[in-house]
């Protein structure tokens, strides 16, 4: 696929607005931002300030009522081919825990469903990128495990591998350290951390991170329906306290 | 506040509309059956009545609550027809069959007051053979029932005994005369033809009162009744050692399993089947008006087909060649039936892997049913049935398909509604109708002993497709069915994904259905996955195991069927639920 990936255009969000069904108050008002490979970009906000809807919309699965979205030059809710050049990790997923899957299972099937043809099945490079990302993330004693067996933050590192087993160009992850302690938060950050320096754009959403993560960002947006701060995520964070989050 | 004021919206909606509804539905009915003077006595089926109305003469009325040309199998019980119940002053039924089923109603809606059960009083007189209710085909026992009959009338109405002896009397003398026509008629019949073959046991007393002998039937039961993986076969094998050269179909089996079962049997042997035979309906459609020209009709139509000069069977029996073992595959509507069994098991199971995964798997019911209604439909409007419920199987698929992506109601509940709301049309539709000449149950529940070749190679066909499509795209069903959300993510069409497998599902569902039957439709759907689940850690191992179990239980039940005399289709469902039974029991917790 031919993708523009110059630096500031890797995504561009443009005057973005959101209404979700008769809900008269817009979940996001006239956002915008832009933001470059190699960066690594921490949305912040209280709950309902609307990170998950502008992770959404800049995944392609919500379209907003006014303005516009540039994923590497293309349009991601026109254009549904763009969404597999991203990495896309949900804060609440849909996944039925109790289909019969282990965990390099659940790795593996994104990679294949986009990327593996119907009559050869997975190739050499498909399970070295599947194996090489369980192991990157620590899972690799637990790989043949169900899923339904796993613990939270072992299905958060998972849900977190196999989005680099798709070794895409943008990182979308909406609480991705939600549930994980700080370990698996430590060896997620390094993860993270070396694709940035790959040249990945990472966009991640965050409640509450801890202190020692916070400066690998290199910046942070403060969102509250509109963006109402933005800046270097220690000032973005104690203007958020200040204002009354936590 | 608003949500409130909608649901307020749309209860009084719908109240209102169901009011309009019913208005509609009852206006023009109102009056009542019930004459100012004379008896009002009302019966089940319409043969009954017309005897009994011989009796009662301008003394009252007699109605039959089926009407006459409908099979009393797909009767609905109307409120109309259950005031007519209520207001009569006697209910006669014979009782046996799905006609039993009317004396029952009749029972609960009088309050067991001046309900007949015409076998009782037939059963007293000590003309009963074995058990089998088809008495009236013998003239002479339609006049001992009008004399019973009589007894019952003067006792509720005294006044009018001398007046219902005399027209017993009278209709004795008359069924005398029809005796002596109907012998008269078939005694051009050769002594060595004098053979009947039927779809069930209706001409008992006909052939022990004129001389005939009755070689073969597919069932003697009365009522409800699946064939089994053998019947065809014994009827085949009747049929070849007795030298039988035409099968007689009663018009009451018009469209039903058994008939299907016959035709199939009939066509292998290079025979003839004709109909009808009137038993407990004539059809004035056909200029059959009643009881004595439905006598007569049958006693035309034995003598037409049996007097011919033709030579006899040239079928031979090719036991003795075939291992035992393989005997079932003697025939090869046998084939036919393995076949369409075990191509219909591995695409239902093969889509009902995915369906389960997605937590769909009550779909089939919904589609059964909806099916059910496409199939009424189709008949009333004398389409075809294939048609007929494929379009409704699609339109349950749609609407299912649709809600759920428009709302976040859980797929479970929008298939309850669906499938509630499509089996109440199809019995609006019935009853609106007043029931159909046809069992629209025994269209769609088909069985595997009688599968015609165009159907076998329909289910081919189908499987073929259901296969081809699991196979190309699994990798993107499997992550569709498990995490729909991500699927979007990664840019698949999950809308053409979604739509497909509902469409296969659909499909699958209704051409299974009319090829193998009901149960072994939804089993399939269900209990091969349900097993594999158990038995499989992997994806690509679950989907092989759900097929290799439901092709396994398709051959081993079909065996098993023949040789325990049992209906194959149920068969093999029980055979996969012992497999999953087995896979529960040795299901171990890491």
């Amino acid at each position: 696929m031919k993708v523009e990936v110059r630096g500031k255009s890797a995504c561009i969000v443009r005057n973005v607005t959101v209404k979700y069904g008769s809900n008269p108050h817009p979940a996001l008002e006239n956002v915008s931002f832009e933001a470059s490979l190699g960066e690594m970009v921490m949305i912040a906000g209280p709950n309902g300030g609307g990170k998950s809807t502008l992770l959404k919309v800049i995944v392609g699965l919500v379209k907003p009522v006014k303005g516009n979205v540039k994923v590497l030059g293309r349009d991601p809710f026109k254009d549904p081919a763009i969404r597999r050049l991203i990495g896309y990790v949900p804060q609440i997923t849909d996944l039925n825990l109790s289909a019969p899957l282990t965990l390099r299972d659940l790795v593996m099937l994104p990679r294949l469903a986009i990327k593996s043809s119907p009559w050869k099945g997975p190739r050499k490079e498909d399970i070295e990128s599947v194996e090489r990302s369980i192991k990157e993330l620590g899972l690799e004693d637990h790989a043949d495990k169900r899923i339904s067996e796993l613990s939270g933050g072992m299905l958060a590192r998972a849900l977190i591998a196999r989005v680099l087993a798709l070794d895409p160009i943008l990182y979308v992850m909406d609480e991705p350290f939600e549930s994980m302690d700080w370990e698996s938060e430590e060896i997620t950050m390094k993860v993270l951390r070396r694709e940035k320096e790959r040249g990945k754009l990472i966009i991640v959403s965050e409640h509450h991170i801890s202190d020692d993560h916070i400066d690998y960002f290199d910046r942070t947006l403060l969102l509250k329906r509109r963006i109402i701060a933005e800046g270097r995520p220690r000032d973005v964070i104690e203007v958020y306290r200040r204002l009354g989050g936590s | 506040m608003a949500s409130f004021r909608h649901v307020f919206v749309v209860i009084i909606g719908a109240l209102i509309v169901s009011l309009m509804f019913a208005y509609v539905v009852v206006a023009g009915e109102g009056q009542s059956a019930r004459t100012d003077e004379g008896l009002l006595i009302v019966t089940s089926i319409p043969v009954i009545a017309d005897i009994i109305g011989e009796i009662v003469g301008d003394r009252g009325v007699v109605l039959s609550i089926v009407e006459p040309g409908v099979n009393v199998n797909t009767y609905e019980l109307t409120p109309r027809d259950s005031t007519i119940i209520a207001e009569a002053d006697l209910f006669f039924y014979v009782g046996y069959g799905a006609e039993e089923a009317l004396g029952i109603y009749a029972s609960a809606i009088r309050g067991g007051e001046g309900v007949v059960r015409i076998l009782d009083l037939m059963d007293e007189r000590g003309v009963i053979i074995d058990g089998n209710p088809y008495f009236w085909m013998n003239p002479l026992l339609a006049a001992v029932m009008a004399e019973e009959v009589g007894k019952v009338l003067s006792s509720i109405d005294p006044e009018g005994s001398e007046y219902y002896l005399e027209r017993a009397l009278k209709f004795k003398e008359e069924m005398e005369r029809l005796d002596r026509e109907i012998a008269s008629i078939l005694s051009k019949v050769p002594e060595d033809k004098r053979k009947l073959v039927t779809v069930r046991d209706t001409m008992r007393y006909f052939a022990e009162r004129y001389g005939f002998e009755v070689v073969g039937y597919v069932t003697a039961r009365a009522g409800t009744y699946e064939p089994s993986a053998r019947d065809g076969v014994e009827l085949a094998k009747a049929i070849v050692s007795n030298g039988i050269t035409v099968v007689f179909i009663e018009y009451e089996e018009a469209g039903t399993t058994l008939r299907e079962v016959v035709e199939t049997v009939v066509d292998e042997l290079g025979i003839e089947s004709v109909g009808f035979i009137y038993v407990e309906t004539y059809d004035p459609s056909r200029g059959v008006n009643g009881y004595r020209d439905m006598m007569l009709e049958n006693a035309r139509l034995i003598a037409k087909s049996l007097s011919g000069s033709e030579a006899h069977s040239s079928v031979m029996l090719a036991g003795g060649t075939i291992p035992i073992p393989l005997e079932p595959l003697e025939y090869k509507f046998m084939w036919r039936g393995l076949l369409a069994l075990l191509a219909s098991m591995i695409a239902a199971s093969l889509v009902g892997a995915f369906a389960v995964l997605r937590g769909w798997a009550i779909f089939g019911d919904a589609l059964s049913h909806g099916a059910l209604a496409g199939l009424v439909v189709a008949y009333l409007a004398g389409a075809g049935f294939y048609l007929g419920a494929l379009s409704a199987g699609l339109l349950v698929a749609l609407i299912v398909a649709s809600v759920e992506r428009r709302t976040p109601l859980r797929a479970d509940v929008i298939i309850a509604v669906t499938f509630a709301t499509m089996l109440s049309i199809a019995i609006l539709l019935l009853s609106k109708a007043g029931g159909a000449a046809i069992s629209i149950e025994d269209v769609l529940f088909a069985d595997v002993t009688a599968v015609a070749p165009e159907i076998m190679y329909r289910t081919l066909i189908l499987s073929a497709i259901v296969v081809v499509f699991a196979v190309v795209v699994r990798y993107q069903l499997m992550m569709y069915v498990i995490e729909p959300t991500m699927a979007a993510a990664l840019g698949l069409r999950t809308g053409f994904i979604h739509y497909a497998l509902l469409t296969l599902l659909a499909l699958t569902i209704v051409t299974s259905f009319l090829a193998i039957g009901y149960a072994p439709t939804i089993a399939s759907m269900m209990i091969p996955p349900a097993a594999a689940y158990l038995l499989s850690r992997r994806p690509g191992e679950f989907i092989v195991k759900s097929v290799a179990i439901a092709a396994l239980s398709a051959i081993i039940g079909f065996f098993v069927a023949y040789y325990l005399d049992t209906n194959a289709g149920a068969t093999a469902v029980i055979i996969a639920a012992l497999i999953f039974a087995v896979a529960v029991v040795s299901y171990k917790r890491i």
